[in-house]
């Protein structure tokens, strides 16, 4: 099976250029978290949001300029902050291409390597990003969002690269496209997730030295409380599709090694994963966890998330070692 | 700022009763530390440790352990893996260490005892929780929705209008509406007019029950797999075959407690031709192993094409492809030209070598002195000759040949612990080196020929059987469904209520959401809208907007 080396290349360019994109972007959500004015307070409703969860907000608490379209039409920073909206499209569009292109090249789902599932898994946290700004305004998670995609899409063009090649037989079966793009979509979102989840934790911290009305860039944020939600609702919306991963690699193990489930490190981890964000969504129900110690729940969730990628596949040897780096 | 009349905190102590136990769950998973002090001192101990496990905070503490006691068995070495090897060279490298942590059990964290003890009390926590949460749900399931509160404006979404149509006819309307939306539904009558009280999404409660029993059958459907399951490895040269019997196995088969020679499939495998294939780059494609096989001895072969992920399954059991390596046979010879010893060796691959193989060949009658041979096979054998040594240029048997080394002397066979891989050197001596191609022989002093008669390739093949795998899956399915239904679906209440008065009949709607009230506006005012619709008062206009406020939980 041939490699297309000339789409593998402009795969790799659209990745680099998409990165650039996205520090653009980063750079300018933060300019506008910074230098944006408060809105009155009065001046916007309270954001729409889709989905299930169990608790609602205060009324008309905090929700600021970040939030709402009307106020910030005349500031700069506002500008700032539609202009990185913009420039994030442009650089998911060219994100997109370049997985496309990747795949295109071999000839089969891009997601065969560590390089390709980094950079799949950071298109899958903006893709959760730019589809929920659609409905609702979530723009001041910009910079938060952008902070562990560009980090992800900075280690993989460089210490995971791997060039365009077939894959291995071990990895050649339908479940690839089914147990990995479950994986890799849930994780997108938990990224999404975590970054609410860490506004959150900041955001209540500020909320509860100052007793409710937070000063300075952290006064333009939505309550903690309609964070949190974003948080709970994206975590949830993520949970099940994970849930969904860990049963499609079980099967995948049982069709391939015979052994559905033998506590391989990679299993082990994400069965951790799979119990901390269980944690999290049993937590955000109960009294004495509701809040801060759930949030931290749901950011050692991450914390596992991420050892069960990068830490299992670079420092522990197992049978999910041929995904090599 | 006045204080509540009477009639404002009844009918705020109404809509709190009207919105009560939607979830059993925190009825029954209430916060301990709360309801400790309000029962009685005489609450025996061991009632109160029930109580204890199977709140909330204990299940939560339970599941943190769980993932915590998970942690070392993903960075020590464990025995639970098919391989043992990694075990005992962590001894070797941590001679005074390994001894404590293997006390601890941490070198089978996931049948050790203090592992076992977590999940079972996170098991029992969950019957614990689930008991009562079931009765409540089944008691819900059949109770009416619960009755109207008195005034449905205070609820956090509410419409009312006039029409001219008699209370009763309004409350047959409202209720074939809601039938038709798949509300569940409880028409009544008073003396004033008549209402109706609807509820939904009680999948959601059903849903987290599932998910959590369901749990509890994984847990049931892995115990059962690993007392009845069993999992070994073997190797098949090409052109031979294969019964499953304990004896043949290169690793024994091991497997639960429960497990009797008699358990083992009886079926025969006989592999007829080994491919492999691969990039020019030495990457493999893949690999097939064409066999002919049958349940039962004695029974018609079927033929079949086994590959990397696609196992054959017989009777419960199925057959993997692990590994491949390759087998020459060697023809050994006396002086007086008498075969002594004939037969396929097994060689194994050496990882990164371009599978290059290596192996021994024991000659222990026949001839005198017994003759030993480590060798090894180069698939395709090339020279280095600036270095002078052997090295395979590609995985594929183009231009196969063997290095070998023979020895003569005492292979101390049945005196010294050896396996079919290695030679004891004590009592032996080498006597001569080189390489052979296929078909050449070599010569020894004493007129003793060893030929390198043919080159063949070997699968090998694992075979495991665990009946708890199919009760597993169908659990997670389930667990999975459940999931799904308990985050996703939304609870919700609606009552219509007619009152009959002189100037015709009013209407008026309220409804409550559980979850989500923010996607329950539309949703209530469409209902509303179909409503007034169906009364035909289109062309009233509603005496009161819908209700923007929110609810407050």
């Amino acid at each position: 099976m041939p490699v297309d080396q000339g789409l593998a290349e402009l795969s790799d360019n659209l990745l680099f250029v998409a990165t650039l994109c996205y520090v653009v972007a980063m750079l300018g959500y933060a300019a506008e978290f910074a230098f944006g004015r408060r809105a009155p307070r009065t001046a916007t409703a309270l954001p729409p949001i889709a989905g299930g969860s169990v608790d609602t907000l205060p009324a008309g608490v905090g929700s600021g300029e970040l939030s709402g379209r009307r106020t910030s039409r005349r500031s700069w920073a506002g500008g700032v902050g539609r202009a990185s909206v913009a420039v994030t499209v442009l650089g998911w569009g060219l994100h997109v291409g370049s997985v496309v292109t990747r795949g295109l090249s071999v000839d089969r789902v891009p997601w065969g390597n560590m390089y390709e599932y980094s950079s799949v898994l950071a298109l899958a946290a903006v893709s959760t990003f730019l589809f929920l700004l659609t409905r609702q305004p979530i723009r001041y998670l910009g910079a938060l969002v952008m902070l562990p995609v560009v980090v992800q899409l900075g280690i993989a063009s460089t210490a995971l690269y791997a060039p365009a090649k077939p894959l291995i037989p071990a990895l050649n079966s339908y479940w690839l496209k089914i147990h990995t793009s479950a994986a890799v979509l849930s994780s997108g979102i938990f990224m999404f997730a975590f970054a609410a989840t860490v506004l959150y934790l900041v955001k209540d911290r500020s909320e509860r030295r100052t007793g409710g009305s937070s000063r300075g860039a952290l006064g333009h944020l939505p309550a903690a409380a309609a964070i949190d939600r974003v948080a709970y609702r994206t975590t949830a919306f993520a949970f099940p599709i994970w849930t969904f991963a860990v049963i499609a690699g079980a099967i995948w193990a049982g069709e391939a090694w015979g052994k559905y489930w033998q506590w391989d490190p990679k299993e082990t981890w994400a069965f951790i994963t799979w119990v901390v964000y269980a944690g999290y969504l049993h937590a955000r129900a109960t009294a004495g966890w509701k809040g801060r110690r759930a949030a931290i729940v749901g950011v050692v969730g991450f914390v596992a998330l991420m050892f069960c990628y990068y830490g299992v596949n670079i420092w522990i040897p197992g049978l999910h070692s041929y995904a090599d780096i | 700022m006045s204080e509540p009349t009477l009639t404002e905190r009844a009918d705020a102590a109404d809509v709190a009763l009207a919105s009560g136990r939607l979830s059993t769950a925190e009825s029954v998973r209430g916060d301990v530390d709360s309801t400790v002090g309000v029962r009685p001192p005489g609450v025996p101990l061991l009632r109160r440790g029930w109580r204890q496990l199977t709140s909330m905070s204990t299940a939560l503490v339970l599941l943190f352990l769980l993932a915590l006691a998970a942690v070392p068995g993903s960075l020590l070495p464990q025995r639970t893996a098919l391989n043992p090897v990694p075990v005992s060279s962590y001894y070797a490298e941590h001679p005074s260490l390994a001894p404590i942590l293997d006390r601890m059990g941490l070198f089978d964290v996931y049948s050790s005892l203090w592992f076992y003890t977590i999940y079972g009390l996170l098991a029992v926590s969950l019957v614990g929780c689930l008991t009562p949460r079931l009765r409540l749900h089944a008691k819900a399931m059949r109770a009416r929705p619960p009755a109207p509160p008195r005034n449905l404006s205070r609820l956090p979404v509410s419409t009312s209008f006039t029409v001219d149509a008699p209370p009763t006819e309004v409350a047959a309307a409202a209720h074939r509406l809601l039938r038709r939306g798949r509300w569940r539904t409880d028409r009544r009558t008073a003396d004033e007019g008549a209402s109706v009280a609807a509820e939904k999404g009680y999948l959601r409660e059903s849903g987290n029950l599932l998910f959590h029993v369901a749990l509890l059958g994984l847990l049931a459907a892995v115990a059962y797999g690993s007392l009845y399951s069993y999992r070994g490895q073997f190797s098949v040269i090409e052109g031979r075959g294969f019964t499953n019997a304990a004896p043949l196995y290169d690793i024994m088969p091991t497997g639960g407690q429960r497990l009797s020679a008699d358990d083992l499939v009886p079926f025969t495998i006989a592999l007829d031709d080994f491919r492999a294939s691969y990039f020019d780059n030495g990457q493999p494609t893949d690999f097939h192993a064409l066999v002919r096989w049958a349940p039962r001895v004695g029974e018609p072969e079927r033929t079949r094409d086994i590959r990397v992920n696609h196992p054959l399954a017989v009777g419960g059991a199925k057959v993997y492809l692990m590994g491949h390596g390759f087998a020459p046979r060697f023809v050994v010879k006396d002086k007086g030209g008498k075969v002594v010893y004939d037969d396929y060796r097994i060689f194994l691959p050496q990882e990164g070598t371009n599978e290059v193989g290596v192996g021994v060949l024991k000659v222990p009658n026949g001839v005198r002195p017994q003759v030993g041979m480590e060798a090894a096979i180069f698939p395709t054998l090339t020279i280095d000759r600036t270095e002078g040594f052997f090295y395979s240029s590609s995985p594929e048997p183009k231009r196969p040949g063997l290095s070998y080394r023979i020895y003569q002397g005492d292979l101390r066979l049945g005196v010294s612990a050896q396996n079919d891989f290695s030679l004891d050197k004590r009592g032996l001596l080498p006597v001569k080196d080189g390489t052979l191609l296929p078909g050449e022989t070599v010569t020894l002093d004493n007129g003793t020929t060893v030929t390198f008669a043919e080159l063949r390739e070997y699968a090998v093949f694992q075979t495991t059987r665990d009946p708890g795998a199919r009760p597993a899956l169908v659990a997670s399915v389930c667990a999975l469904a459940g999931l799904v239904a308990s985050l996703f679906v939304r609870r919700r209440r609606v009552w219509v209520r007619a009152t009959g008065t002189g100037g015709g009949t009013v209407v008026s709607v309220g409804g409550l959401a559980r979850h989500d009230p923010d996607s329950f506006r539309p949703e209530f005012d469409d209902l509303a809208a179909d409503l007034r619709r169906a009364l035909g008062a289109a062309a009233d206009r509603p005496t009161d907007p819908p209700q923007q406020h929110r609810t407050e939980e």
